[in-house]
């Protein structure tokens, strides 16, 4: 989820009030950020990704005023045109086909909201725009263009020319996305097409190859009054709303919003949109979901809090107006959720439902703590590994086919680029690094293996059991295995093993055939592979048995 | 009073009189090292002698150790001569015998002095078919018992000893041998001590023994042998807990598949396809095999109401949405998608079901994270069923494992709504984060086929199990070393 560093002055003076950290704390653990002071003067706060607009001082000084009652319903935008135009060519759309432009005037941009506001730019691209792919966001000094008519088009990387942003000599496009580092890190979203989208003044004023870099001759800086914003993508909807997002968030501490008459190929129109989300919900429904019982006036204070527009329209409905920067509202549902916030959470009182039922265990639960009893009965500590594993140690031990494994596409190392097939693998490993504790040591393992059937993964569950000690031979570890399978009323025999896997001696390894059929190995483990390859300088016998589906066949039968 | 291992060595002395440490280990059956740590207390009592002597000892040399299992290169020279039929060219000698041009050599000389050939005019004549040497023997006996005290050699062997130790393939070396000898208060102890009965067996009983011995008492305050039970792990042992409440409130057990396919583990959660949860940073894709098919019913509703929100009334995330996707397989990165598969069997009111099982992750390791870990995942599903019962049935839960305050939070998860995240307290380690929540959102009740309010939850039972089990490091849970396992108490609640 996004982090953000806020100035705990600036949100207290957006904020209106005085609060002690403590105080502050509290209120915002009851919205959707995560907050704590890393120091006395700066709050970390981690925001969900369906609330955005919170990852600014702006937006949180909005939400806390509205919990806090201190400021109610839509928030009021002043909202003006401007005289400045956009005109899109349409050779830009197969590169980013989609823009919106907006105007804030009397936006003061200090140390602090600098700060904010870059941190906004490069959440939101991260989040929303999906690292830059579905929206790039641009901010410019409004007063640092020298034309109000604007250009969004095409251009031919070596035509472009333009001193990028923290640099201080004149570049081509292509020496940009080849030297700065942001150019580097983005071409991928706009190569491929022969030419990058460009933004520019009539006058050839560059701003910005959008998604890449912007143009130092137009950047913000402290003592900016008025922005110039621009947002690019592949996806119309998402664009406009994220402008919406952008400029009523910011606006909170502006004198004005201003529209941009946007020529785009054949068509005109004005951005930012700032369409709001309108339902009609009843009030029966945001109560059942929540369990509040609570009056249909109180349920539209609650919203109103949220900063909603409330008009009843009928009995029992309300027609609610979610605000521009409420990306998140895809059902009425989500308008429940807001009224439980407004409510507070910890507000709300927990009940258990009344609904009677009779709980039960798996029965593969109940079969695995059966084998674990009768294992710990006969002295064996139980172990738990990982089932993460490598798939060349388990080919190398047990003559696994790799075709039975699983192989994971990207492995945090090759130690664990497979789920196990086998628990011999782990609990040899588990051995060698336990050799030298107090002897005997007796341990098992149950859990759960994949092994891949007909290009298929299917849950193999099983058993292993090993002895470890000065001296510990074959009769040891079948006489545990024959305990095991009397006590669970099963017959076992065992076949000898001609051809084991090398970590078996030969002549003392078998296959386990349990009621018919076979289901394991057994033996005592090859001196040499012990000491050479595996460095265990004590003897080793051990079983694994395929045990899974083995409690229905010994369920009794109804 | 002597100890039982002081008996055992005085009774061995006393049957073989003056003994070496080597014929003791033998008599008594004890380890030399347990024989070295009682002579101490033995001198205190003044029941042994113990000389010290030296002894010459023979052993074989690495070229002495080779020819024992070879044999001399003479008799071998004069072996294959005899096999050539008598009479053996000096040029063929190295290939036939395999020997090198150092031991062709000596063993020509040898051949000679021993008498077992000649050499006459460039060939080897052998007149009699050669034996095994004496000289053999004896290198072999060395080697199978890797020292010989010079005394033990027969006086034939003793002759050729000089030989072998000239011919560097024998060593003699000196070596300090403890020599024992009971003592008459030696005798005496051993005397007195028949009085005594140590151990308590079936002949004692039945032969009234005690009317004759005293039974020897116990030091009581000695430390007895370690020994250790058969455990279950203790956290296996937990996580039965886990089971027994919430089985005692009514739940259901289920288990699902481990390798996953993404429609389950993400689609059906209303996860939208670009959604960054689902890139390779945070979830682990298989390669082999790479996909399975998907139920095609479910694949249709997921797909209508990803795009366009379906018949739920939702708008849906709007963009195209990719059957291949949802095909590809993953391990699960949440056992919600367990909840899914059951909820989509089980439609009809009331449903409370749980599972418990392991999710993976991407994340390096460290004490907080692991690839791999436990998660607990639940659902209810009702007529009339609220988010307020939910937060009682969470609250519920932690009360019995004795966690009376639990604090409630907004969150998001892309599949409920209203979303919850909660912390539990601890006086140890205080607030800890461990668990997210919420009523199914109308858009995933309706890719299930779910009809009622249903609500979800997930707990990362490995935090709260650190939590309530005193471990502050992920990797104790899953501790590989047996005595930290053997040494954990249990957990009671």
């Amino acid at each position: 989820m996004p982090v953000t560093l806020i100035k705990k002055r600036r949100l207290l003076k957006l904020l209106g009030i005085e609060a002690s950290d403590k105080d502050l704390l509290e209120v915002l653990s009851k919205t959707k950020v995560e907050a704590e002071f890393i120091d006395p003067e700066t709050l970390e706060v981690e925001v969900t990704p369906d609330r955005l607009d919170l990852l600014v001082s702006e937006g949180l000084a909005r939400e806390l005023r509205g919990l806090l009652g201190l400021e109610k319903g839509y928030p009021k935008y002043r909202v003006s045109d401007t005289d400045i135009e956009l005109v899109v060519y349409s050779n830009v759309k197969p590169v980013r086909p989609f823009i919106a432009v907006a105007v804030i005037k009397g936006y003061y941009v200090d140390q602090d909201s600098l700060d904010e506001i870059i941190q906004f730019q490069e959440k939101l691209h991260t989040t929303l725009g999906r690292d830059r792919r579905k929206i790039a966001i641009g901010f410019y000094d409004l007063d640092k263009l020298n034309s109000r008519k604007i250009i969004y088009r095409a251009e031919k990387p070596d035509k472009i020319r333009y001193v990028p942003l923290g640099e201080t000599r004149e570049m081509s496009g292509r020496e940009i996305v080849e030297k700065t580092e942001k150019g580097r890190k983005y071409r991928h979203l706009i190569d491929g097409y022969g030419a990058y989208p460009l933004l520019h003044t009539v006058k050839g004023q560059v701003l910005s190859i959008p998604t890449i870099l912007n143009s130092e001759d137009t950047k913000v800086d402290v003592g900016t009054k008025n922005l110039f914003i621009d947002v690019t993508g592949t996806d119309k909807y998402l664009v406009n709303k994220t402008l919406d997002l952008i400029v009523t968030t910011l606006s909170e501490v502006a004198s004005e919003i201003g529209k941009v008459l946007v020529i785009d190929v054949g068509e005109t129109y004005k951005t930012p949109v700032l369409t709001s989300t309108e339902l009609v919900v009843e009030t029966d429904y945001l109560k059942s979901i929540i369990g509040l019982d609570v009056g249909d006036l109180e349920i539209a204070e609650l919203l109103e809090r949220m900063r909603y527009h409330v008009e009843p329209v009928a009995d029992g409905k309300l027609y609610v107006k979610a605000p521009p920067y409420r990306l998140d509202i895809l059902h009425k549902v989500d308008v429940a959720e807001d009224v439980a916030i407004a409510y507070g959470y910890n507000e709300l009182i927990p009940e258990l439902p009344k609904t009677f039922t009779v709980g039960r265990e798996l029965v593969k639960t109940k079969f695995l703590r059966k084998i674990r009893e009768i294992m710990t009965g006969l002295g064996f500590q139980e172990v738990l590994t990982f089932t993460l594993a490598s798939k060349k140690l388990i080919t190398e031990l047990v003559n696994a086919e790799s075709s039975r494994q699983v192989e994971i596409l990207n492995p945090i190392s090759p130690l664990y680029n497979t789920i196990r097939s086998t628990l011999i693998a782990n609990m040899v490993q588990f051995l060698k690094q336990n050799q030298h504790s107090d002897h005997p040591i007796k341990v098992f393992e149950v859990g759960d293996t994949v092994e891949v059937h007909n290009g298929e993964a299917v849950v193999k569950t099983k058993l292993a059991a090993s002895i470890l000690s000065y001296k510990v031979g074959f009769e040891d570890i079948q006489a545990t295995l024959y305990a095991l399978a009397k006590t669970l009323g099963l017959t076992v025999f065992l076949v000898e093993e001609k051809t084991p896997p090398k970590i078996f001696l030969r002549g003392r390894t078998a296959k386990i055939n349990i009621n018919g059929k076979l289901r394991g190995i057994i033996g005592e483990l090859d001196p040499q592979y012990l000491l050479e390859k595996l460095e265990i300088e004590y003897p080793v016998a051990l079983f694994e048995i395929d045990i899974s589906n083995m409690w229905n066949e010994i369920r009794e039968k109804k | 009073m002597l100890t039982v291992n002081e008996r055992k060595i005085l009774q061995a002395l006393k049957k073989l009189g003056k003994s070496h440490l080597s014929d003791l280990e033998r008599e008594t059956g004890l380890p030399r090292s347990t024989i070295m740590a009682s002579l101490e207390g033995l001198k205190q009592k003044l029941a042994i002698k113990v000389y010290e002597e030296k002894r010459e000892l023979i052993k074989l040399t690495k070229e002495g150790e080779l020819r024992a299992l070879q044999g001399l290169p003479e008799r071998i020279i004069a072996e294959k001569t005899w096999e050539n039929g008598g009479q053996l060219d000096l040029k063929e000698l190295k290939e036939k015998t395999g020997l090198s041009d150092e031991e062709v050599k000596i063993g020509l000389g040898w051949l000679r002095r021993k008498g077992l050939g000649k050499i006459v005019r460039g060939k080897v004549v052998v007149e009699k078919k050669p034996e095994e040497l004496t000289e053999e023997k004896l290198l072999r006996r060395i080697y199978v018992s890797k020292t010989l005290s010079e005394n033990a050699l027969s006086s034939d062997e003793k002759r050729f000893l000089k030989e072998l130790v000239s011919r560097r393939l024998v060593q003699i070396y000196e070596e300090k041998e403890y020599l024992l000898e009971i003592t008459d208060k030696g005798l005496e102890l051993l005397g007195k001590e028949k009085e005594y009965i140590t151990v308590i067996t079936h002949e004692v009983i039945k032969r009234k023994e005690w009317l004759r011995k005293e039974i020897k008492p116990y030091n009581v305050k000695a430390e007895p042998p370690k020994i250790y039970p058969g455990r279950k792990h203790f956290y296996v042992e937990f996580l039965d807990e886990i089971r027994e409440i919430l089985v005692a409130m009514g739940f259901t057990e289920a288990e699902g598949p481990i390798v996953e396919v993404e429609l389950w583990n993400f689609d059906i959660l209303f996860q939208p396809q670009d959604h960054p949860a689902r890139e390779i940073h945070d979830t682990f894709r298989l390669k082999y095999p790479a996909i399975k098919p998907v139920e095609i019913d479910v694949a249709e509703r997921v797909k209508a109401v990803h795009e366009s929100g379906g018949t739920s009334g939702s708008r849906g995330w709007g963009y195209k949405w990719s059957l291949d996707i949802a095909k590809r397989l993953i391990l699960r990165t949440q056992t919600t998608s367990v909840s899914a598969r059951f909820l989509s069997q089980h439609r009809e009111p009331p449903v409370k079901m749980f599972t418990i099982g392991k999710v993976y992750r991407p994340d390096t390791i460290d004490a907080k994270h692991l690839p791999e870990f436990h998660q607990l995942d639940g659902i209810v599903m009702d007529k009339n069923l609220h988010f307020r019962n939910l937060l009682g049935i969470l609250k519920e839960f932690f009360k019995h494992l004795g966690i009376d305050t639990v604090k409630f939070k907004p969150s998001y998860f892309p599949f409920t709504e209203p979303s919850v995240e909660g912390y539990i307290y601890h006086p140890r380690v205080g607030w800890v984060e461990c668990f997210g929540a919420g009523m199914l959102r109308p858009e995933v009740l309706e890719m299930l086929g779910v009809k009622y309010p249903t609500a979800a939850w997930g707990i990362g039972i490995d935090r709260v199990a650190m939590v309530i089990l005193g471990i502050d490091d992920i990797r104790d849970l899953y501790s590989q070393d047996i005595s930290y396992l053997r040494s954990r108490r249990i957990f009671m609640r």
